[in-house]
């Protein structure tokens, strides 16, 4: 048994010096005339615990040199809770941001915040430095949790003192009594919230309660039929809504966790399959690319798989069948879902999708309800386009101190995806397009808008259109068109491509930029967007 | 022609991480500099500006540590029988 004192030291613990003033009532934004039913259900840090306890001496995650047991997992939480807790200012219902990548230590410290009583907030490890001051400034969060290698390339929060938990005798007894602190529960706290991406504009932080994470991981671990003894291959980043449920679906079982890959080498993702008996790999559309134009994938024997999984994004069917037949009998499961409905509601049932059309989502998990209805709310028949809107226990509890927003997506109950599409006859639901202008690329939201609005700000221009378009090689990107203040640019292509690359995450960051006098319009005289993205092709 | 090889390589790196501190030694991928979008930004980038078609057993995390190891790779893809040394 290892230390897991090593592994604690690790982690860095900066306090933010803020106390939040936010009563924790006003963390929900929408009236009791609108509130979603809840069921009371558990605290998920008490099922963690539960979970842990039972199965203490089972693998709980491996890395590419160690495997913790779920004793040593619950002894790492229940110490990181405690150093929060140790804090007397400290509330339950503090928010907790979470800077760690993919690994242990990530584990540990998600379950130790919420047995701490806090509600996480993770956030991918090379956050922009304006993006975590503001969401910092947003959340009000009392402590940073951190490594010191991430910390070193936070140029804003280096130098700040940070604590680390001391070194003491671990001692593996965990007394019942100790397990979770008390705290002032509601009805279905908050229990997490997941920001989305980008440094232009204001990121939305879609608030996650227990029954939220609970329920949906439920749903997931009924459709996908999985059983205690999986060993899932964790590729996804924990700190988006997909990774997340990855986790949650498998830890809540006693699963074994495997953390051995890295997306950057795919070659690696076959061998540690294999390496590592792994039963199932989750990933975007475009690692499962990558997996058949630049791997052995096609043509290595994975006998432990007993499923694949892809979501986040729109596979064409051709490659989806051709995943399927080359793993079977293992099955491979599209899916569909967003991060304000925690992770997941639909999916297709691996033995109807050679029958299926391109673009097709399949049917609602269990316990959501999926309905197709025009812009008055109302169902419309089967072929119809509409838009999908969606209702369980599963859907997000508003936007983190955005009641408008709130209100534009969650209404009547119902959470309104922003996606159009169809329902046949037999209910087989399809994706026809956005509402509004959305775009996935390599699995990341992006809004065009938004780069728009950070062009517009960092560049002496009159006018900016960023429209997707696709590249050949690599798939859906972005395009910017400028217009400069004034007769002549300023600033060169490369020299905004800099900026660019500087300050936007990388999704965001236009694969195309060009400089033009005027914008075609179309016969709405509206801008041509379409036309833009054709030139870009 | 193995330095204007590892010098067109640190240049791409410069343009598309937008970090002019990279140098043909930089470690690339525990320091982050190379995520998963950069990482196909660089392969289409070496596949269209060399003309060669990488293999899966040419995408490893020791052939890609930096420029240098990236560049040796692009030779002895080029010119397989021209081993260095």
């Amino acid at each position: 048994m290892h230390s897991t004192t090593d592994f604690l030291s690790k982690l860095s613990f900066i306090k933010s010096g803020i106390v939040s003033n936010w009563d924790y009532d006003w963390d929900y934004h929408f009236d009791s005339a609108n509130s979603l039913e809840t069921s009371p259900g558990f605290n998920l840090g008490d099922l963690f615990c539960e979970v842990a306890t039972r199965e203490s001496d089972r693998s709980a995650i491996s890395s590419s040199t160690t495997t913790w047991s779920y004793r040593s997992l619950l002894v790492a939480a229940q110490r990181i809770s405690n150093q929060l807790q140790s804090n007397p200012e400290y509330q339950p219902g503090n928010r907790v941001i979470l800077l760690v990548p993919n690994s242990i230590e990530y584990i540990a410290a998600f379950y130790g915040i919420l047995m701490s009583g806090g509600v996480v907030v993770p956030l991918p490890a090379n956050t922009e430095s304006g993006t975590l001051q503001k969401i910092l400034k947003s959340t009000e969060a009392f402590y940073i949790i951190s490594t010191p290698q991430v910390l070193s390339r936070q140029s804003e929060l280096t130098g700040i003192p940070s604590e680390t938990i001391p070194a003491e005798d671990v001692s593996q007894e965990i007394s019942e009594t100790t397990l979770v602190k008390p705290t002032a529960r509601r009805t279905d706290p908050l229990a997490a919230i997941f920001f989305t991406a980008g440094s232009s504009g204001t990121p939305k932080g879609v608030m996650l309660s227990h029954s939220n994470l609970i329920s949906n991981a439920q749903s997931i671990q009924k459709y996908l039929e999985l059983k205690a003894d999986e060993r899932p291959l964790c590729v996804l980043p924990f700190h988006h809504a997909f990774g997340n449920s990855v986790l949650q679906s498998h830890i809540l079982l006693g699963s074994h966790l495997i953390l051995d890959a890295n997306t950057l080498f795919p070659e690696s993702i076959v061998k540690s399959v294999n390496q590592h008996r792994c039963t199932s790999l989750s990933a975007v559309p475009d690692l499962f690319r990558t997996l058949l134009e630049r791997t052995s994938f096609k043509k290595t024997e994975l006998p432990s798989l007993r499923y694949l999984s892809v979501a986040g994004g729109a596979l064409p069917h051709h490659l989806s069948m051709e995943i399927s037949q080359c793993i079977a009998p293992a099955r491979f499961y599209v899916m569909y879902g967003q991060t304000e409905a925690t992770a997941r509601l639909a999916y297709v049932p691996p033995d109807h999708l050679p029958e299926l059309p391109d673009g097709c989502i399949g049917r609602a998990i269990p316990g959501v309800t999926l309905e197709v209805v025009d812009d008055k709310g109302r169902s419309i028949g089967p072929g119809i386009v509409g838009e999908l809107r969606a209702k369980g226990a599963n859907i997000m509890r508003g936007y983190w101190r955005d009641a408008e927003e709130t209100r534009k997506r969650i209404r009547n109950g119902w959470l309104y995806t922003g996606d159009l599409a169809t329902c046949d006859e037999a209910g087989w639901i399809t994706i026809k397009g956005r509402r509004n202008a959305l775009v996935k690329i390599s699995g990341y939201r992006v809004h065009p808008v938004d780069l728009e609005e950070f062009a517009l700000r960092s560049f002496p221009i009159s006018q900016a259109v960023a429209v997707p378009f696709e590249s050949k090689d690599v798939g859906t990107r972005l395009a910017l068109y400028i217009k400069p203040a004034g007769d002549e640019s300023q600033l060169s292509v490369p020299e905004m491509n800099s900026i660019c690359r500087k300050n936007l995450p990388r999704q965001m960051v236009p694969d195309f930029i060009q400089i033009v006098e005027s914008f075609p319009l179309n016969h709405a005289m509206k801008i041509d967007r379409t036309k833009l993205a054709l030139s870009a092709e | 022609m193995n330095i204007s090889i590892q010098d067109r390589l640190v240049e791409f790196l410069h343009s598309v991480t937008g970090q002019q501190n990279i140098e043909a030694s930089t470690e690339l991928i525990d320091s982050g500099v190379l995520d998963s979008l950069t990482m196909m930004d660089l392969l289409v980038f070496v596949e269209s500006e060399f003309q060669l078609r990488l293999d899966f057993q040419d995408i490893t995390p020791e052939l890609f540590k930096n420029a240098g190891t990236i560049a040796e790779l692009i030779i002895n893809r080029l010119h397989p029988l021209n081993r260095a040394g």
